[in-house]
């Protein structure tokens, strides 16, 4: 049994969205820019107004750590493992769990972010390494 | 910004390290009693109330209670370690309103007699953004793991080296094993034991981590013409600045930027000081790249530029550069929040009180905390002169 979702429009939204398997983003009607994460309104303009897209998941390692250690033991038979800052083309920042061994992910190579399919803890987000984006 | 109008003219720290059968309350209570005897002030002279960090309704309501006060303003704003660089303004500026006239900045805590092992995962509430989108991802909390995200993308974008970052730590210990009140004092620490010490969350190994010890202090401010009265050479608040960015770290946009730039700019303007005038300087240091970002965003050195700023022994006793003096929270004492021991040491450095790690000719002092994830920032500048109206 998943965990509960929270009782919130938005955040009901995003997270009914990834246990499809979909990462929906926020693109404001008014600036249309997209934000992360999910609220009620625009934080560049105020607006409430907004459409759900879904992401192709495309970007960039903005920064990442290697966990030697798992926080809770739901993540004990993953480590080590890599958690990172994903610049996605979309616009947006998000933090996800590297699907890969820690020597393969580099700060700065092109990922693809998508929901994780078996998340041990709630809902959340995997980025899986793009071919050709490794450099020897 | 009108210029400050008081100064700190008591200090006192609690007993530290390994503290047993006491409780944070009480330990807030003998620093405070101990800080006003400092100063030839009584109890009832205070009346006003600074804390932050005591797990309760209203920390500022619990200590009054303990001390039998009924301050006319009191203030528990927590924004993480540096709260207390917050409380040095928002008392000056309740000072200068007429809103209290003797305030007490005060804080403990008891980690270490309470468990061995802080808690990894936060307590709270599901739709917070560490619960919704952190947590899930399986980031090494509360903080290690963001610090570490910083640390990686310094080493990115400016390539410092893990014998850079270690300096920080070694220069430390060479400071705490001066200071008898240090929890390593007489424990040597090489750059190899750092960079032998088991890697946490890369880049970051133990010993690039603060301690966990017992520990509490005191700060009691009032007027700077009151201040003149009282027992102690009152060290003038100068200047102070701050700066809020984020509170989670997935809400940082830069992570080599932080709010030092923005708190220091304010700090430094106020003063009518720069980074060159500082004579001493204690930099919050929950890791060791927490101190480079700082030395940076503080305008001591360009971006990029303080993993080899420290190098040669600047940082070291005797070095061009006192840096944390005390030997800081990677080697002195650290019970979660050390803001208050930057603004203790900061005051006995302008005071000429700390012995064998006395820095000649302190006249000014910069005290700059970082709460949170480099979340919060406050920089507060001291001095031991009068600055003129
Ligand atoms: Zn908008």
């Amino acid at each position: 049994m998943p965990d509960p979702l929270p009782q919130d429009p938005e955040l009901t939204t995003y997270f009914e969205g990834l246990r499809r398997g979909e990462l929906l983003l926020q693109r404001c009607d008014d600036c249309a820019r997209a934000q992360f994460p999910p609220r009620i309104h625009c934080t560049f303009c105020g607006s409430r107004a907004h459409v759900w897209e879904p992401s192709a998941g495309d970007g960039t390692v903005y920064a990442k750590t290697v966990n030697r250690r798992a926080p809770e033991s739901a993540f004990e038979h993953l480590v080590p493992y890599v958690v990172a800052f994903v610049d996605l083309d979309d616009g947006v920042r998000v933090l996800a769990r590297a699907d890969a061994p820690p020597e393969r992910v580099q700060t700065g190579m092109r990922v693809q972010v998508v929901a994780d399919p078996n998340p041990p803890v709630g809902d959340g987000l995997i980025f899986r390494i793009r071919d050709g984006s490794e450099t020897q | 910004m009108g210029r400050p109008v008081s100064s700190i003219v008591g200090v006192a720290e609690s007993a530290l390290g390994t503290v047993s059968n006491e409780t944070p309350l009480r330990m807030m209570a003998s620093a405070t009693l101990d800080a006003l005897e400092e100063a030839g002030l009584k109890l009832a002279d205070v009346d006003a109330i600074f804390t932050a960090g005591l797990p309760t309704w209203s920390p500022a309501l619990e200590v009054a209670d303990y001390l039998g006060l009924q301050p006319r303003h009191v203030n528990s704003s927590d924004v993480g370690g540096s709260s207390f660089e917050f409380h040095v303004a928002a008392a000056d500026a309740a000072i200068a309103a007429g809103l209290c006239s003797v305030a007490v900045i005060t804080y403990a805590a008891t980690p270490r007699q309470d468990r061995a092992v802080p808690p990894l995962i936060r307590e709270e509430p599901p739709y917070t953004v560490r619960n919704a989108f952190e947590r899930p991802t399986g980031l090494f909390g509360p903080d290690i793991g963001p610090y570490a995200l910083a640390a990686d993308r310094y080493v990115h974008e400016f390539g410092v080296s893990a014998t850079e970052l270690a300096e920080v730590a070694v220069a430390a210990r060479k400071w705490a094993n001066l200071n008898p009140k240090a929890f390593r004092h007489g424990e040597p620490l090489s750059i190899d034991d750092v960079l032998n010490s088991p890697m946490v969350t890369d880049p970051l190994h133990t010993r690039d981590c603060c301690l966990i010890t017992d520990g509490g202090g005191a700060v009691v401010m009032t007027s700077t013409d009151r201040a003149a009265k009282l027992r102690k050479q009152p060290i003038q608040v100068a200047g102070y600045g701050e700066a809020i960015s984020h509170g989670s770290i997935s809400l940082c946009r830069d992570l080599v930027l932080t709010g030092a730039r923005v708190s220091s700019a304010a700090a430094y303007e106020m003063a009518g000081l720069g980074p060159a005038d500082m004579d001493v300087v204690q930099i919050y240091d929950s890791f060791t790249i927490t101190v480079l970002l700082s030395l940076e965003n503080l305008g001591f050195c360009g971006p990029g530029e303080a993993g080899a700023f420290v190098q040669g022994g600047r940082i070291r006793p005797g070095g061009a550069f006192p840096l944390n003096t005390s030997g800081g929270g990677l080697s002195y004492c650290h019970p979660g929040r050390f803001g208050i021991f930057l603004l203790i040491e900061a005051v006995r450095q302008l005071r000429a009180e700390c012995g064998e790690r006395q820095v000649p000719g302190c006249r000014t002092a910069l005290a700059h905390g970082t709460g949170g994830n480099f979340s919060s920032a406050a920089t507060v500048l001291l001095t031991n002169e009068a600055t003129g109206a």
